[in-house]
């Protein structure tokens, strides 16, 4: 009895061994464990051996019922997994084909500047305001320091409505109208972001309206040398942290003393190159101390307080930071430009 | 009209010949000078050489041509042949020759060639061959040089072409000042810390009539003529200018004509003063009269044109007539001709803005209006006639009678200015001693008094040829630009700490950008002017807060005075119809696949003609046409109609968290009469709202009555008649709504704890009328579905057999969803009554 049970077990994972299919293995469950399986027929003929060899042949039984059963199981398991392997592989596809379509807008370069100058700002605790285009004569020239017949009107050819009403020639009036509103709180620490209009013939770098970038400091003990602190973090976080800001002489009337403003060449540091035409800058706009009679329009006392200011294009900032040459691929609106970004 | 100085010029009045002209450039431009570009005289004349004529025979082949032969002292001793087309030359005259391999103006390079058969060496240069715009005239022929000129010698230093030319670009404020030679010298004096040495000026004082006996100066208007002086030149000798003198002037820009000409422009270069010539002989009465002009007053001007005189214009006149308009162009009667014998030397500071009016109502401008325009020194008039007085004795042009008549309406002192040294170093962040700043402001020529240190302040006293420094601040940045604005140490500034931050409609602004790029359009930025006819093409209304008739007036928009163009000159009310121009520009580029929108201000005046500013609400614009999907591989394409634009709409109202807005019929001309709505929403208040916050899926709020809807907008198909106008193929669509207005619609968005109980689905195909709205049917079932329902969407939509023809089939799906487990007859039930409803209000059956 002990050579059947060996026999039996031998013979039926051997037979494991050869099937194939899921439906196989069943087959061979059910004849060898089944209940008129030949594992059974075997422990039926227990009757017939001495009671001192039961439990001996007993736990051999068992351990030939466990094999096989565990045989049973590994072998479904590889079977399975062949036959999952056998389905995926069916499944092929070119993974060459292009991803499936979804849609993907742009937001304009001159908007993705502007939010990403507003951002620098907003960070260093300045609050973004908002102006009239369209301005008195009060708040575009007088209260800036350029009364009727400032040589300074001939230079800002402006558009007029009527005498009296005309379109900004700059984002300045805001800081008037900034600071009559805040007087007497310090500090003041706006920034503003708009369009401006001159009678300027249209050209690569020119148009009749441009979008400015202004700001504004005032409180107690404001320096020029925080003007060129300010301006260099901005320059820093626009254009790279090697940048420096350099400051030139030059002339607003709403500022003193004013300066032209340059960022050092982000592309040759100052050595001179085609994107700076040589020069080794890049000129920025313009800035400087606010002038003590635009803090009195504002209502602010020149002698307590002082303040800077500053009024770059971000026409030419957008421009430089994504190479564009022209000024009016800006306002063309051509899709094939206005998907690039 | 750029100040050009010349740097051998500028040399000889602050000696700067260490300082490389580019050098110079670059220190002047960081001190507020700034020079625009630095040109070299010689034009890129290289290798031209003195020559002299050894001999000349006609050319064997062409009889306009002659063959020389020309000694320029080479090192083999060989004399060259060069053919030449020139009949002024004679044996041993000495010439400029551009040998082989020379280069002239422009880089021409000459080389050997042949002409006519014969080889010629190089080229003999005329003027105009050697520098271009020099004043010379094309048919002068080959230049004769003298006769020591040394041979084999390069021509450029010898003609003085050694030079450069800094062009200026000034400010407003250095204007006046920098716009003369000494001016420009006193302010390189001043930044490199050298001497000024401006020439010395000595006038004859000889002479039996002195000017104050030849003339008498009237100036009943001083206002616009606070300074006037004269001198009388008798027996006059016209002539051409010395070379020195020509050569300056050229450098300078301005063309020489003839000594006395030649002298008053270059004073006028020198001192930055103007001068005027008349013919003496024709002053009647010797009297000259400063005056505005009586109306109906002419004058023909010295360029021939008759010019009818306002009563704004100043004038120089004598008892009987206009002699010149002040400061802009003298008479036609008074000019200086060859036939003049004697004549009235003119030096006078008129104000800037009564020539700059004179100027611009005539349209005419000049060199000496445009330095008056900027302002002078009201002291500068007497030096620089005194000046041109000399020169006119050097060069024997004339004969100058002693002294000067001269009106002054007071003297002009100069400014005394308190500086405080502390003010200066709390305005600049430095720590500059009061010394310091004293030795700047002596280098421009600034006297000071009290300097000490430790004292509140010192006196700086401001010669009147600085008219731009007028006040402390001003001697704030004369000081900053000679310290060196580079010098100024980097600081941040200190105080109180702020937040950061923007208004809330900047802040909805760039949430619907986001919103709508990401739904794949583009972002397009368009000029805010228009042409007037573009409104009235668009079609479409704007509601403007003016009446009907003021909106008749300017129905293009506000109209701006003074365009430059007709294209922008108005202020737009709507972004219509630029968004229709930029469809219509792609589209004409083939690109027939767009959809793009716009977040811009408009201008709608307040009442007309302006009394007050107009207002500028932010509008937002949509516009698409063609598939806003492309066919793909494995998609196929999706054409953008009524519905596309409508779900961007609700994409954008959802994506912002605000409460949908209503669509309700309209009659845009602009728009498809049976494709259009008018975009409404209940401003007033937090009616319209239903338990599921106003968002659920089908877009439908809880009834409101339509009486509380304001339009704020309006979207559709364009109109077929509109889009051939603007030659846009296909079924363009259009949305503008008013941005400002919109974003009130927004609602805090809410949190709701998620339901611990399964939500029920369950599924409603009715059959109704096609006319009945589908978005009543879904407002009933919200209305009857009472507190079980949570939502309703509109999942299918179906005409035809075999639905009755005349009806359609709508299918719902439905979601039950209640604070414990419902049971199935809840639901039923709910169910039940919703059906019943539907049925009672618009006879819909249960679909079979
Ligand atoms: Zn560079």
């Amino acid at each position: 009895m002990r050579e059947e049970l060996k026999r039996l077990k031998d013979e039926a994972l051997a037979a494991i061994e050869e099937t194939a299919t899921a439906a196989g293995l069943q087959d061979l469950r059910v004849r060898y464990l089944g209940k008129k399986g030949a594992l059974t027929g075997i422990l039926r003929g227990m009757g017939t051996v001495p009671a001192d060899e039961r439990p001996a042949l007993g736990q051999l039984a068992n351990e030939a019922r466990d094999a096989i059963e565990a045989r049973l199981t590994d072998r479904a398991a590889a079977l399975e997994s062949t036959e999952l392997d056998a389905r995926l592989g069916a499944e092929k596809v070119d993974l060459t084909l292009p991803g499936t379509w979804l849609p993907r807008g742009s937001e304009h370069p001159m908007s993705q500047v502007t939010e990403e100058v507003k951002a620098i700002f907003t960070n260093m605790g300045f609050q973004v305001v908002d102006g009239p285009e369209v301005e008195t004569d009060y708040y575009n020239f007088e209260a800036l320091n350029i009364p009727k017949d400032h040589p300074a009107r001939d230079t800002q050819d402006s558009f007029f409505i009527n005498p009296e009403i005309l379109l900004r020639t700059q984002t300045s009036p805001v800081q008037i109208r900034t600071m009559e509103k805040m007087t007497p709180r310090l500090p003041v620490r706006i920034i503003t972001i708009g369009r401006v209009y001159r009678r300027d013939e249209s050209d690569p770098t020119h148009g009749s309206v441009f979008h400015q970038l202004e700001g504004l400091v005032v409180d107690r003990g404001i320096t020029m040398g925080d003007l060129k602190g300010t301006l260099t973090l901005m320059a820093r976080s626009l254009f790279g942290e090697g940048v420096r800001i350099r400051l030139r002489p030059s002339y607003f009337p709403f500022t003193e003393p004013s300066a032209e403003t340059d960022v050092s060449c982000p592309v040759c540091d100052g050595a001179g190159c085609r994107v700076c035409k040589g020069s080794g800058w890049i000129e920025l706009g313009g800035s400087g101390m606010v002038h003590p009679r635009v803090l009195t329009a504002g209502g602010y006392d020149p002698e307590v307080v002082s303040g800077f200011a500053w009024g770059f294009g971000i026409e030419r900032m957008t421009m430089r930071k994504y190479g564009i040459e022209d000024l009016r691929h800006l306002y063309s609106n051509d899709v094939r430009f206005l998907r690039q970004f | 009209m750029p100040m050009l100085v010349s740097y051998q010029w500028l040399n000889e009045l602050v000696p700067v010949g260490d300082i490389a002209p580019d050098e110079l450039a670059s220190r002047l431009t960081m001190a507020g000078v700034t020079v625009e570009k630095v040109v070299p005289a010689d034009q890129g004349v290289r290798g031209v050489v003195v020559g002299e004529v050894k001999a000349i025979e006609k050319h064997p082949q062409a009889d306009k041509l002659w063959v020389t032969t020309v000694d320029v002292a080479a090192a083999d001793g060989r004399p060259l042949t060069i053919v030449t087309g020139a009949d002024n030359l004679t044996v041993g005259c000495r010439v400029p020759v551009a040998v082989h391999g020379s280069r002239l103006p422009g880089g021409r390079k000459i080389e050997r060639s042949k002409l006519r058969g014969v080889a010629s060496e190089g080229m003999l240069c005329a003027w105009t061959e050697l520098i271009k715009g020099e004043g010379h005239d094309e048919d002068e022929g080959i230049l004769i040089l003298w006769a020591d000129a040394p041979l084999g010698v390069d021509v450029v230093p010898l003609l003085g072409l050694d030079d450069h030319v800094l062009e200026l670009d000034l400010t407003v404020n250095y204007a006046s000042h920098c716009q003369s030679m000494l001016g420009v010298a006193r302010e390189v004096a001043a930044v490199l810390d050298r001497p000024y040495q401006p020439p010395r000026v000595y006038v004859n004082q000889e002479g039996v009539k002195r000017a104050v006996d030849l003339v008498k100066i009237e100036v009943p208007d001083p206002d616009l003529c606070p300074a006037y002086a004269a001198r009388v030149v008798t027996d006059i000798r016209l002539g051409p200018s010395p070379d020195w003198l020509r050569r300056r002037l050229q450098r300078a820009g301005i063309r020489p004509i003839n000594n006395i000409v030649d002298i008053t422009n270059y004073v006028m270069v020198e001192y930055g003063q103007p001068l005027h010539a008349f013919n003496y002989d024709q002053v009647a009465d010797s009297r000259v009269i400063v005056r505005r002009a009586r109306p109906g007053e002419k004058l023909v001007t010295l360029d021939g044109v008759e010019r009818e005189l306002d009563p704004e214009m100043l004038c120089i006149t004598d008892p009987a007539k206009v002699l010149g308009l002040a400061g802009v162009m003298g008479g036609l009667n008074s000019e200086v001709t060859g036939a003049t014998r004697n004549i009235l030397l003119e030096s006078a500071y008129f104000t800037g803005s009564g020539i700059r009016r004179t100027s611009r109502a005539l349209g005419l401008r000049s060199e000496a209006s445009a330095r008056f325009e900027k302002g002078l020194d009201p002291n500068g008039n007497v030096p620089a006639v005194d000046r041109a007085a000399m020169l006119i004795e050097e060069m024997k042009a004339g004969v100058v009678a002693p002294g000067v008549a001269e009106f002054r309406v007071k003297p002009f002192l100069p400014v005394n200015i308190r500086l405080r040294p502390e003010r200066v170093n709390s305005l600049l962040g430095t720590r500059l001693s009061a010394v310091d700043m004293a030795r700047y402001l002596k280098r421009l020529g600034f006297e000071t008094d009290g300097v000490a240190d430790g004292r509140k302040h010192f006196t700086v006293t401001v010669p009147t040829r600085r008219p731009d420094v007028s006040e402390e601040v001003d001697l704030v940045e004369e000081v900053a630009r000679l310290y060196g604005y580079d010098e100024i140490a980097t600081t941040l500034p200190q105080g109180a700490m702020t937040s950061g931050g923007q208004p809330v409609l900047e802040d909805w602004r760039v949430s619907a950008r986001r919103v709508l790029a990401g739904a794949g359009l583009n972002e397009i930025l368009t000029d805010s002017r228009q042409t007037p006819k573009a409104h009235g093409a668009s079609r479409w209304p704007a509601p403007l807060p003016i009446s009907p008739a003021e909106a008749a007036a300017i129905p293009g928009g506000i109209p701006i005075a003074n365009p430059m163009t007709v294209e922008e000159s108005v202020l737009r009310s709507s972004l219509v119809p630029k968004m229709l121009e930029v469809m219509a520009y792609n589209t004409n580029r083939r690109q027939t696949d767009i959809g793009v929108f716009e977040i811009n201000r408009v201008y709608w005046a307040k009442q007309w003609p302006l009394t007050e500013l107009p207002v500028e609400p932010l509008m937002l614009c949509i516009g698409a046409v063609g598939r806003f999907a492309p066919k793909t591989w494995n998609r196929p394409a999706e054409e953008g109609d009524f519905f596309y634009l409508k779900g961007l709409l609700e994409r954008l109202a959802d994506g912002l968290g605000l409460r949908a807005p209503r669509l309700a019929p309209s009659n845009l001309e602009t728009l498809h009469p049976a494709r259009q709505a008018a975009i409404v929403a209940d401003l007033g208040g937090e009616s319209g709202k239903n338990e599921n916050g106003g968002k659920n899926a089908a877009g439908a709020p809880a009834v409101s009555s339509d009486a509380d809807m304001t339009p704020i907008g309006w979207l559709g198909e364009v109109h077929p008649a509109v889009a051939k106008a603007y030659e846009l193929p296909g079924r363009p669509l259009i949305l503008e709504l008013n941005f400002e207005r919109f974003v009130t619609l927004s609602e805090p968005r809410t949190y709701r704890a998620l339901p611990p109980f399964p939500q029920v689905e369950r599924d409603l195909a009715l059959v109704v009328g096609d006319d009945v709205p589908a978005e009543k049917v879904a407002e009933a079932i919200t209305a009857a579905g009472g507190k079980l329902l949570r939502s309703v969407r509109l999942f299918d939509r179906y005409a035809g057999a075999p639905v009755p023809v005349g009806q359609v089939s709508l299918a719902y799906s439905l979601v039950y969803q209640a604070d414990r487990t419902l049971t199935d007859t809840e639901v039923n039930a709910a169910h039940e009554k919703i059906l019943a409803a539907l049925e009672k209000k618009f006879g819909a059956k249960l679909r079979g």
